[in-house]
């Protein structure tokens, strides 16, 4: 274990060395202060009596601050879930490459450190960065949110750690496809083509449907059933933001589903790697 | 095998196992499966037993002209017709169609289709039954070619309209006239006790019935017996197809431009299923007018959802329109036997309730 958080502290150290933990946080920064500055909300006795992005008039309904934070919340929540996914999956897709590039991977190597522990410290190491990005976007939105309103609400920080979730099956398969192919724009594009799926296995049984029955739909469908409902994880978080109920039992599935497969896809890169001569 | 290998193996194995294990999981939380869509037998063509039912429907017509039995005498060759669709004219101006009424108050939803058409008030029909005529026996069909009216069964107990008076014409026919002063909507004639015929004028009713005595179908009619499937069916012209849209001006517009006409066939047996073949002028045409229906039925149930409206949504989802031979393109919708029933079930309880109100305001 100990091995393991060190690789984790490795690729910690190296992200800052490469400037890279700035550009995150720096991005993070610049979207906040934007949304700080562009979206007026109008909160007077406890109700929200109008709503402005960039000076666009969004509603000027009169609806309690709560019940407008809520629909924002869910809002965001969405747009941080895929939006936040699409710009992790090209900020990450050159950390797995680049441990894999000549040089560092024979240094790496030459440490009292087991293959699978170089992996999956790489893979913890992200998943740390990233969080701590999530959590800092979190705890500024909410912040940003309740001085405008004047409601605090932990919705966006629980439903943010849904999207950690969600990264986290996704970074795996980018993990996995660089041992395959080392190159970040495959890495890369493996990750967008895996949020893809993601939302077309949500969606299984419906679109699945469309298809003529026959032996293409029987496989489609089939291929389908264990990769990571993305969409299903991007509507929990959202309901969580906005504080709406959920199906306890449904959420426990998908989240142990989207762990289940995160791991599969690092047993398949720990396979790939052991296999691998350097 | 080298231990490197063996564990290189263990990861494989390991993988292939979550793998599984995570779409076990994950299948645990997807909603149940949609039933698949009931299935509806559709009128597509014509069964053994109806091709039966149009065979005995033919008959010979025997010739009001006396036929000399010591000469040769040269008669025009005839077909035994069907004596309802021998009244179908060459041209029509808005359509034709045909209601197998019989099959169709003898079916499984027959009962509650009438107490839905009798809106809760059986009388008229008790009152029929009573002077021995009973329309769910003694009427077969029932037939509306433009404004012409045709009713086929044993007509011998119909009930006349009070004070209707009937004169002969010929030795098979007599026409009924209404009491004078009665305003007069068309003009009645019953031919052989078989067939009820409600002309325009008196002129147009007795065209008809001499149509019937000479035996003669039209050379070219608008449809034949060989679309007689289904319970209903006939042949719907562009000006009716185009009431049907009158919301939607384009399409109305392209519908009565592009289609020569839709050719009509519905069962009511159990389900109620529908098939109409869509004809086009113009064969380019056809598929921009398949492509436009298509869209209007997407754009209904798209509709239906957002208001609520799910038995509407869900009765556009049977709808479908498929894709053509170049001329023409066939449209398919059904509605299964428990929602029929739950429909006819709404439609008598507001027919009770109205009657209800109606002997209220008679009693108060």
């Amino acid at each position: 274990m100990r091995q393991l958080l060190r690789v984790a502290l490795d690729l910690l150290l190296e992200a800052t060395r490469r400037r890279w933990v700035l550009g995150l946080f720096g991005s993070i920064t610049l979207v906040l202060t934007a949304l700080g500055l562009s979206l007026e909300l109008d909160v007077v006795d406890g109700a929200l009596a109008g709503s402005k992005l960039f000076g666009v008039l969004l509603s000027d309904d009169v609806v309690s601050a709560h019940r407008a934070l809520s629909g924002v919340s869910q809002a965001v929540a969405y747009l941080a879930f895929y939006g936040g996914a699409v710009f992790l999956v090209v900020a990450c897709s050159d950390f797995a490459p680049e441990l894999l590039s000549p040089g560092r991977i024979e240094h790496l190597l030459s440490l009292p450190v087991a293959r699978w522990q170089l992996l999956f410290g790489t893979y913890l190491g992200v998943l740390g960065l990233v969080s701590a990005g999530i959590l800092y976007g979190a705890v500024g939105l909410t912040a940003l949110l309740g001085v405008k309103t004047g409601v605090w609400s932990p919705g966006l920080l629980l439903g943010s750690t849904v999207g950690l979730l969600g990264f986290a099956a996704l970074y795996a398969v980018m993990l996995c496809s660089a041992f395959f192919v080392r190159s970040a724009s495959v890495s890369g594009g493996a990750g967008a083509a895996m949020l893809g799926l993601g939302v077309v296995a949500s969606y299984r049984e419906s679109l699945t449907g469309l298809l003529e029955p026959g032996l293409v739909r029987t496989l489609v469908s089939w291929a389908l059933v264990p990769v990571p409902r993305l969409g299903g994880l991007a509507t929990m978080s959202a309901r969580i933001a906005a504080e709406q109920a959920i199906d306890g039992a449904v959420a426990s599935r998908l989240a142990a589903g989207c762990g289940l497969f995160s791991v599969a896809a690092l047993a398949l890169a720990a396979w790939r790697f052991e296999r691998m001569d350097f | 095998m080298p231990p490197s290998r063996r564990r290189s193996l263990r990861w494989l194995l390991g993988a292939a196992v979550l793998l599984a294990l995570a779409g076990w999981v994950m299948l645990g939380a997807e909603p149940p499966p949609r039933p698949p869509p009931p299935a509806i037998a559709l009128p597509k063509r014509m069964t053994p037993s109806e091709a039966e039912r149009a065979e005995t429907r033919r008959t010979w017509v025997p010739s009001a002209e006396p036929i000399d039995a010591g000469q040769a005498v040269a008669t025009p060759a005839r077909t035994a017709i069907d004596p309802v669709l021998a009244l179908v004219p060459e041209q029509l101006e808005r359509g034709a169609v045909v209601a197998e009424v019989n099959a169709i108050f003898n079916s499984e939803l027959g009962p509650m289709l009438l107490d839905c058409l009798s809106a809760g008030d059986d009388r008229l029909l008790r009152r029929m039954a009573d002077a021995g005529f009973d329309p769910l026996t003694h009427v077969d069909r029932v037939a509306l070619f433009d404004d012409t009216v045709v009713m086929s069964g044993r007509l011998e107990a119909l009930p006349l309209p009070p004070g209707a008076v009937t004169v002969d014409y010929g030795p098979n026919a007599k026409l009924i006239e209404p009491p004078a002063g009665r305003p007069q909507r068309g003009v009645m004639g019953l031919w052989r006790n078989q067939l009820l015929l409600i002309g325009k004028s008196a002129d147009e009713t007795k065209a008809l019935i001499d149509r019937l005595e000479r035996g003669e179908a039209p050379r070219r009619p608008a449809f034949d017996d060989s679309i007689a499937y289904g319970e209903v069916y006939g042949v719907l012209k562009p000006a009716v197809l185009g009431e049907l849209f009158e919301g939607d001006p384009a399409l109305r517009e392209l519908l009565t431009a592009t289609a020569r006409g839709l050719t009509l066939h519905a069962d009511v047996g159990h389900d109620l299923g529908l098939v109409g073949d869509v004809e086009a002028n113009d064969p380019a045409k056809a598929d921009e007018l398949r492509r436009a229906l298509g869209a209007f039925v997407s754009l209904a149930r798209l509709d239906a959802q957002r208001r609520g409206k799910s038995r509407e949504a869900e009765l556009l989802d049977l709808a479908k329109v498929r894709g053509g031979d170049g001329r023409g393109f066939r449209i398919e919708a059904g509605i299964p036997h428990e929602l029929m029933k739950s429909v006819l079930s709404g439609c008598i309880e507001r027919g009770k309730a109205r009657a209800a109100r109606r002997a209220g305001l008679d009693g108060g």
